[in-house]
Parts: C-alpha cells; sequence; structure tokens
C-alpha cells in the first residue's frame, strides 16, 4: 500500500445529495474514529509496524511530490544484505527502555512501567461468562535514520527532506497509533568508503513511544469435580 | 651472444615492447588479437589547460550530481568525449583480498573492482581520464545498442619506456566508480 488515504464515509453518506455540509460530515466521522483521551487514536503500533508506517510514509511523500521511481529513496534497516545501488535512508534502534510516564522530558523520567500495567478490565460483551483483561506496556525508543547519498550535497539535501517528511507527517504517525515522535537531534556527519567509492550519510535521530497492548480473558468458574477416595 | 633474432615480429635480439603490445592486443599471425572494445572518457580542457566544469556541480561542495542523473557529463562534473580504446584488462583486488565479494556497509553492499588495463603507446591518456568498459557479447563484439558495464577511474597512468627511453605501451591502474546512472537515466 503506497497511499495514506483512507475513506471513513460510510456508504450512505457517499450517496448523500450536494446539500450536504462537509463540516458536518466531518465532524461526525472524526468524533466516530476518535476514541477516548487516555488512548491512542489508532490501534497501538509496536517497533516494527512504526518502521512500516514510515516506509509507507515516505512512499506517500514522494508520490506526492511527482517524484519519478527511479529517483525514490530506498528504505531499509542498517546494514542490509542487499546491493547499495540508490539513495538510501536506514534506521537503527539505539535505546530502547521501558516508558516512563512521571514529569520530565523523554527518557528522564524517574517513574517507568517496569511491568506491564492493567489498564482495563470487564465482561465480554461479545462472549457471555467471559471476562477480559487490558493490559498496556510503554516503549520509549530511540531511533536513529541515516540518509546516505553518494554526494555530500545530496546527503545534506535528503537530510532535510526528512525532516520536513518526519515533521509533516507527525499526525498521521499519530493517527495510526504511534503515541508520540519528537526529533532527538542530528548527528556527526559520516562516510563509509569502499575501493574509494563513498557513501556519505546524514544521522537523525528520533524519540519514539510505541505501546503494546495485550488482551487476555478468561471463562467464569462453571463447576468443580473433586474426586475423593479413601486408602483402606 | 647469439645474433638469432628472438622476436621475429621486431627482427631483434630484444623485444619490441611495444610492437610487441601491439601484437598482442590487435593480433599477428599467428598469434590471436587479445584486446576489448572500452570508451576511452577523455576530459576536456579550456585554452590554458584547465577542465571544463558541468553546471551540476555545486557551488559550495564542488560535487556534480550522482545520485540524479545529470544528461551532460553523466555524474562526472566535467566535460568530456568518449573514443574507442582497445585494452586488456586484468581484475586486481578489492579492499577485502584477492577475492570478489561484497563488503557490508551501513546503506548496503558495495562491491568496487580494481582492475589493470594495458593499452597501446599512441593512446592519449592522462591520470584524470577514465574508462568505461562496454558491454560485450559471447565473441568479444561489443553489443548493440550500446551499453556502458563500468566505469573506471584511473588512479595512475604508467608510461612504461624502454628503448631509449620511448613510450612502450600504458599500464592503468584503475578502481570502479559506482555509479546508478552509467547509462543514461
Amino acid at each position: 500500500m503506497t497511499s495514506i488515504l483512507e475513506d471513513i464515509l460510510t456508504g450512505e453518506e457517499e450517496t448523500y445529495a450536494n446539500r450536504v455540509e462537509v463540516r458536518d460530515i466531518f465532524d461526525n466521522n472524526f468524533a466516530r474514529v476518535m476514541p477516548p483521551a487516555d488512548r491512542t487514536i489508532g490501534p497501538a503500533k509496536s517497533l516494527v509496524e512504526f518502521y512500516e508506517l514510515v516506509l509507507r510514509g515516505i512512499k506517500d511523500y514522494e508520490s506526492r511530490a511527482g517524484t519519478p521511481l527511479k529517483y525514490h529513496v530506498n528504505f531499509t534497516e542498517e546494514d542490509p544484505d542487499i546491493d547499495s545501488e540508490t539513495e538510501t535512508v536506514t534506521f537503527r534502534l539505539m535505546r530502547r527502555e521501558p516508558g516512563a510516564f512521571s514529569q520530565g522530558s523523554p527518557f528522564a523520567g524517574d517513574i517507568k512501567n517496569l511491568r506491564p500495567i492493567l489498564r482495563e478490565k470487564g465482561s465480554d460483551p461479545e462472549n457471555p461468562d467471559y471476562r477480559y483483561a487490558v493490559t498496556g506496556y510503554w516503549y520509549d525508543n530511540l531511533v536513529r535514520f541515516t540518509c546516505w547519498a553518494r554526494t555530500n550535497k545530496q546527503a545534506n539535501e535528503r537530510a532535510c527532506w526528512f525532516e520536513d517528511f518526519m515533521e509533516d507527517y507527525t499526525w498521521w504517525f499519530r493517527l495510526q497509533g504511534v503515541s508520540r515522535i519528537l526529533f532527538w537531534g542530528r548527528g556527526e556527519d559520516e562516510t563509509v568508503t569502499v575501493d574509494n567509492n563513498k557513501w556519505y550519510g546524514r544521522p537523525l535521530s528520533y524519540f519514539v513511544r510505541t505501546e503494546k497492548i495485550r488482551v487476555f480473558e478468561e471463562k467464569k468458574l462453571e463447576q468443580i469435580l473433586v474426586n475423593l477416595t479413601t486408602k483402606t | 651472444m647469439s645474433t638469432r633474432p628472438l622476436y621475429p615480429s621486431s627482427g631483434s635480439t630484444e623485444p619490441d615492447m611495444r610492437k610487441e603490445l601491439k601484437n598482442t592486443l590487435e593480433g599477428h599471425y599467428p598469434e590471436i588479437a587479445k584486446a576489448q572494445k572500452a570508451l576511452l572518457r577523455k576530459m576536456r580542457t579550456d585554452s590554458t589547460g584547465n577542465h571544463i566544469a558541468c553546471p551540476c556541480v555545486d557551488a559550495v561542495t564542488k560535487e556534480p550530481d550522482k545520485d540524479f542523473f545529470c544528461p551532460v557529463c553523466h555524474g562526472d562534473g566535467k566535460l568530456w568525449d568518449e573514443t574507442y580504446i582497445d585494452v586488456y584488462k586484468i581484475l586486481l583486488k578489492s579492499d577485502v583480498g584477492n577475492v570478489y565479494r561484497d563488503i557490508v556497509t551501513a546503506p548496503g553492499l558495495n562491491n568496487a573492482n580494481m582492475a589493470v588495463f594495458f593499452c597501446k603507446s599512441s593512446a592519449a591518456i592522462s591520470n584524470k581520464d577514465k574508462l568505461v568498459e562496454l558491454v560485450l557479447d559471447k565473441e568479444g563484439k561489443v553489443q548493440t545498442p550500446f551499453q556502458r558495464r563500468g566505469l573506471y577511474k584511473i588512479v595512475v597512468a604508467v608510461d612504461y619506456r624502454s628503448d631509449n627511453g620511448r613510450l612502450e605501451y600504458w599500464k592503468l591502474d584503475c578502481y570502479e566508480e559506482k555509479r546508478k546512472f552509467l547509462n543514461g537515466a
């Protein structure tokens, strides 16, 4: 999937006459997809799913800009077992910690969820006699994206391009269920040389908070069988 | 000392290296020609002998367009002309020794060869020029439509001299320049 566009209108609303006010439709539907304030908007995303979102976002960003396919940037993890033929943006996980939820800047909070925390419990409306419990676990991640190009000038341009991309698409990442994304800074320029062929790298770090939600279900106790025997 | 000509093609007791290499490259019955067709990418110079920069060269970094195709210089940053040249090629080594294998780097696998090319003394070569390997068919003919197969930067152009100091042949120590757009975008 290259486009990030989603159709949130119901089939009935698509057939409305022209007099329907778009604003009302939008507000109604947006309210429908918006969860309570204590939840992420979309289903919680893991770190791997975040990488997939970045790839989708890049493809969308390039297609909107009308970039020809031959100039599309390659997006992959660092040290991939594939040929480096074109411009590449690589990612690497630099740090991953239990999520902090006390006051302070990212990674600085004293209070962290060191084990899954119960978020919700109740009776499952779809399965009578079943109870459910939802646990959540925050992860604070530091992800480094490095923009590689064959020249310094292109690496510099690509780094600024990537910063713009992440800024423009932060709202979409959050809509998709990533809790928080913050720009964490740009590192020292890098150069990789193989037989005088150079790659110039520009590392950009981002703080990404992801979440793991697990649902447990159990049935109510219905009967207890006791098997008694006597010894003589 | 024997006066028998050991090298009949030159009629001398000593090898005429210029002629020997010419015979090796072009063939001299019954010797079969060993050369392959390649292109010499000769950089243009102005009247003062300086190279002429391509408009794609950046004012600050002095770099050409390599990640995007420049139809003028193909990523060399200078204006050039290509002419056919006969060469004999020997693969030399890569960074990891006398084997040709990929090297893992952060952006992906890299494999740039180092090679030595021999060519005749008549070739007007400098170490500012480049060699372009062409796609050949199995019999050694240039495949049409023409396609560039590899681009080699001449690191050292060694002028091998012998008889009375005359130039006998060129030995070109080269490394491969990896380019995405060898044959246009």
